[in-house]
């Protein structure tokens, strides 16, 4: 190699975006925040420092919030959410669109203040999240548009309380803020103690713009607020960012409230790379994972062996070629840590997780809170490693031989919200992109974050869907009275209850059901045809409990479930991302119906079979004894064993038992409102889906209900060719 | 500020960088490639903003990229004068004041690219400075003359005194799936070139997809090319990034598999000064600083120069620059 080759004089020299704007704003508010509650900031007090990540240096004082600050933001939001639901559709949209507006007008203060606050690279946030965050307003503009059309029957939630977590802040809480404001709600925001900067000046900002007072309020300070705010009277609504431990907390802390509650947690997504992948891209792709979310890097590589080797070579190359340091800093790829605790923290996950460490020399800034990029390989699935959520730009690797090892390896974690695929192979894409456990599967490409694009969240992911139609219904709920609620449910302890052994056969039996969920919707379709053919030449034996139009009722309702299962599976409008709805799994029912008992069962098991579940049903011993009659039409009918188990049972007794067995997937109580708070609580650790329906069940907007609630939406997104 | 080294700079491959002699045709590579359009698109767009040059630094990148330029006239009205002016526009691409005050005072453009008619004028123009002359070849543009008259050319070319020669592939041997041929096609071409460096022109713009484009990289490389070249700026799309970048991506597992260095040369379609400025940093992302060289990154550009010119102007002066306070090529 000559000389001239290695001339050392081109570089990229230091391009550090200005931060004078940002800090003039932190000044001029006296670099002291109060809360932000009815458009203007409460005096200051006492409480954390925020600091910026990268060099240390305080940027300004919070206050801690105190349980009269929850209370003076939520009288607030209270004060001034009729006026802006009464708004309606079209005056929210138009304030959002001003929203959007003020974002474009203010992305390059925006852009720093939340780099100085979370260490994330300029480059990203400016390029990435500022352009995501106006979409997200612009989108839902229309979404609150087009709401009255679209969602005659629903109506705001009321008041929404949004905790958001350290990872990328601005993005996370717009992507929730947009559709709460959309659908006539007001916020109580509770950032993260160390990312509060960029919501507070984004709030100052809006209601600059002539967003009503008291729509958003932001309180401050740590965890303990959050606490205070989630489990409040006042708040309807509850959409959680963050670690999964502290949403496990949160959930526990609103069981029993009836409180809507949506919590994004913890994901390690899986990458499967096969050896027929482009691999220039899918490293690409790879290295892109690393460098968002703040260096939130948390993927698990998976490598089909014929590449590995290869492919681990050219990622080490190309990670050493990343530039970390300053995040202000145009030319930076990795910025800070968010947590400065995290380093010390993530030295050490790094230095037990075993395997092969690789990591390259590079010039670290001394002060601040900065991780070299990061690949652990050869690691196998029982490492601890594999599972672990490494808070920075860490990428842990394993292998598989075959395809089916490969999804089996992705689906061997307790999380599943996205995951990426890279094969030229379009039939292996498209057989593997549904058996993942993860609602967003990207085909060669990294997991974007789009407005109109639905994420749901899995296992101990999380529940409640993000973005989309889809997104926008947890911020809603039916128009009309609240269904009654015991309200808070002091019960923190269930009573303890052997667990009859016939319900875990129950849910043995439903396990072994993979027949039925693999069946495809004109199978099913099939299958419930037949179900209501046997009701009907049944009649004599149910007639005996019930009368004879409810069995002629119920065979018609089981008719168009039958339609429905074909239709729900219809291909989507045409679409670069495919979407699916796949069934739960095994869905518990606690069953309790005083007036039409065999419409309302086999309505509930009409939604239930139709979208693909399996279903374990406690039927009360209070009612009348339907298993006997109902299981013989099934089983005439030729449903598989399994994809339907009927208990005759004490309800009391069976709540808690089904709500905690992992066994089970989502529960649906269909019995009295009493046994909901207990049922919460149960589940609160184990994130399942609760559904409830305490009258009759055969009404229309009970059956759309159950449909939304029966499946989960996937889907599979290929990224566009401009 | 610091100077590029001129002194050390010589244009063609050294010898401690040993020449790419090819391997033999290896079908199974070739048929494991695989590209996905979309993710390459994403990169290719993401390249414009990737990267933001101080001014200082900007100056010395955008030097560079003269260093590595082809300085081209391939027009039906090119004459002995007009290559005369393009060669004293090679030896001195800069202002001389503008040069001085960028410490560029020694710095000059890569080669001299004209037709096979032009060559003689160019080399007598280039006496002196250690500026090669390149010369189109095979029949250029198209390279559907017969056979053996693209290999005499080549010949002809090479003892008139070329030191580089731009051959053109035939593209219905990619558009067919026949490697064979093209593999043949191009060793024939690379013996006849003998000491004379060649520089493969792919007519990406013709060759229907990205897959293509990297087969047929890989089957040139394996043939023994010296460089790789986008286009002959005659066809309808010329060097875009995607392509650039598919081509910069197969020339690293070459050199990744072989050892060999090879050469990457865009060409048409190049005329501003940050485009150029896109193309060094997307080399320099992904094959690193050894490329930047003109041994082995080479712009074919005629309006290029201009552009950079103006830009480097302004730096240094502080004022905008326009078109005839520069000398005319």
């Amino acid at each position: 190699m000559t000389e001239h080759q290695s001339d050392p004089v081109l570089r990229y020299g230091p391009a550090p975006e200005s931060a004078a704007d940002a800090l003039a704003w932190l000044v001029d508010q006296g670099d002291r925040f109060g809360q932000f509650i009815g458009g203007t900031f409460t005096p200051p007090g006492d409480g954390p420092d925020s600091r910026n990540p990268a060099t240390g240096e305080v940027l300004a004082t919070l206050t801690q919030a105190r349980q009269s600050d929850v209370d003076a933001a939520l009288a607030a939001a209270h004060k001034a959410q009729d006026a802006w639901a009464d708004l309606g559709g079209m005056g929210r949209a138009r304030h959002l669109r001003a929203t959007a507006r003020t974002v474009q007008d203010n992305a390059r203060l925006l852009s720093v203040m939340e780099v100085l606050d979370s260490g994330q690279p300029l480059r990203r946030v400016r390029d990435v999240t500022l352009p995501l965050v106006q979409r997200q307003f612009e989108y839902h503009a229309g979404l609150a548009h087009a709401m009255p059309r679209m969602f005659p029957d629903r109506t705001a939630q009321g008041i929404c309380a949004l905790i958001i977590g350290d990872t990328a802040p601005l993005a996370t809480l717009a992507a929730r803020l947009a559709p709460a404001l959309a659908a006539g709600n007001t916020v109580v925001v509770k950032p993260c103690d160390k990312t509060t900067l960029s919501a507070l000046l984004l709030a100052d900002l809006c209601h600059a713009a002539g967003l009503p007072s008291g729509v958003i309020n932001i309180i401050t300070g740590d965890a303990r607020v959050g606490d205070m705010l989630a489990q409040h009277e006042g708040v309807d609504m509850v959409a959680f960012e963050g670690p999964t431990d502290a949403g496990r907390s949160i959930r526990q802390l609103t069981a029993g409230h009836g409180k809507t509650v949506t919590l994004e947690l913890d994901d390690t997504p899986p990458i499967l790379v096969f050896d027929d992948a482009d691999l220039d891209s899918a490293i690409e792709g790879i290295v892109d994972g690393m460098t968002r979310d703040g260096g939130i890097g948390r993927a698990r590589l998976l490598i089909q062996e014929s590449a590995a080797r290869q492919t681990l070579e050219a990622l080490r190359i190309r990670i050493t070629r990343l530039r970390v340091g300053n995040p202000l800093d145009a030319n930076t790829d990795i910025g800070a840590l968010t947590d400065p605790a995290w380093r010390d923290h993530l030295a050490a996950l790094v230095q037990r997780a075993g395997g092969q460490v690789f990591a390259p020399d590079m010039d670290l800034p001394d002060t601040g809170a900065f991780y070299p990029p990061t690949l652990i390989s050869g690691l196998s699935p029982a490492d601890p490693a594999m599972q672990a959520a490494f808070p920075g730009p860490v990428v842990v690797s394993d292998t598989f031989r075959t395809q089916a090892e490969a999804v089996q390896m992705a689906n061997a974690t307790g999380c599943g919200r996205t995951a990426m695929i890279w094969t030229e192979d379009i039939s292996r894409a498209l057989t593997v992109a549904p058996q993942l456990m993860a609602s967003l599967v990207t085909l060669n490409g990294t997991t974007v974050m789009d407005p109109k694009l639905p994420v749901d969240s899995l296992r101990d992911s999380g529940t409640g869907v993000i973005g989309g139609c889809a997104g926008l219904m947890a911020y809603t709920r039916r128009t009309g009275p609240r269904d009654h609620h015991p309200g808070r449910d002091a019960q923190d302890t269930p009573a303890r209850i052997a667990l009859p052994t016939s319900l875990d056969a129950a849910i043995k039996a439903a396990h072994g059901a993979v027949g039925w969920r693999r069946l495809d919707g004109t199978a099913r379709a099939q299958a419930l045809n037949q179900v209501a053919e046997a009701l009907l030449q049944h009649q004599t034996d149910l007639t005996q409990h019930v009368s004879a139009q409810e069995v002629q009722a119920s065979a018609d309702q089981i008719f168009t479930f039958a339609a429905l299962a074909e239709t729900r599976h219809a291909p989507p409008a045409p679409s670069r991302t495919l979407t699916l709805h796949d069934p739960l799994g095994v869905i518990g029912m606690l069953y309790s119906k005083d007036a039409k008992p065999l419409l309302s069962l086999m309505t509930a098991l009409g939604a239930v079979l139709a979208s693909g579940n399996c279903t374990v049903v406690a039927l009360s011993k209070r009612g009348p004894d339907l298993c006997k009659p109902v299981a013989r039409v099934l089983g005439e009918a030729g449903l598989p064993a399994g994809a339907v188990a009927l208990m005759h049972a004490d309800l009391d007794d069976l709540a808690t038992p089904i709500a905690g067995h992992m066994g089970i997937d989502a529960i649906w109580n269909l019995s009295s409102p009493d046994l909901t708070g207990r049922i919460e609580h149960a589940s609160a650790g184990n994130f399942k889906r609760v559904f409830t329906a305490y009258g009759p069940c055969d009404a229309e907007h009970c059956i759309q209900d159950m449909l939304t609630a029966a499946s989960r939406i996937k889907s599979v997104h290929l990224p566009d060719l401009p | 500020m610091q100077s590029l080294g001129q002194d050390n700079v010589s244009h063609l491959p050294q010898a401690m960088m040993p020449r790419n002699d090819g391997i033999g045709l290896h079908l199974g590579w070739l048929k494991s490639l695989r590209v996905n359009p979309a993710a390459v698109h994403e990169r290719a767009n993401a390249l414009p903003g990737l990267r933001r040059l101080p001014a200082e630094d900007r100056a010395q990148w955008l030097c560079r990229a003269i260093a590595c330029m082809d300085l081209t006239t391939l027009s039906g009205d090119d004459t002995a004068n007009r290559v005369r002016r393009l060669c004293t526009k090679a030896r001195q691409p800069l202002r001389p004041d503008l040069a001085q005050a960028l410490g560029q005072e020694a710095l000059t453009v890569a080669a001299i690219c004209v037709y096979h008619e032009m060559i003689e004028p160019a080399r007598t123009a280039l006496e002196g400075s250690g500026i090669p002359v390149a010369a189109v070849s095979t029949g250029f543009p198209a390279g559907l003359s017969p056979f053996h008259l693209r290999v005499a050319e080549i010949e002809e070319s090479v003892s008139a005194g070329a030191q580089e020669i731009d051959i053109v592939i035939s593209r219905r041997h990619v558009l067919e799936g026949n490697w064979k041929a093209l593999y043949d096609e191009l060793r024939t071409f690379r013996d006849a070139c003998g000491p004379a460096h060649m520089k493969a022109i792919l007519a990406t713009g013709e060759l229907g997809d990205l897959r293509n484009v990297a087969r047929a990289s890989l089957v040139a490389m394996m043939a023994g090319t010296d460089f790789i070249k986008t286009s002959t700026g005659k066809e309808p799309v010329n060097a875009t990034l995607p392509v650039g970048l598919v081509m910069l991506r197969m020339i690293r597992a070459y050199h990744a598999r072989t050892g060999f260095q090879v050469g990457m040369k865009p060409a048409g379609g190049i005329s501003r000064a940050k485009d150029a400025l896109t193309w060094l940093i997307m080399v320099h992302e992904e094959l690193g600083m050894p490329w930047l060289s003109p041994a082995l990154f080479r712009f074919g550009a005629s309006s290029l120069l201009s552009d950079i010119e103006q830009e480097l102007d302004r730096m240094v002066s502080g004022h905008g620059s326009v078109g005839w306070r520069h000398a005319m090529g």
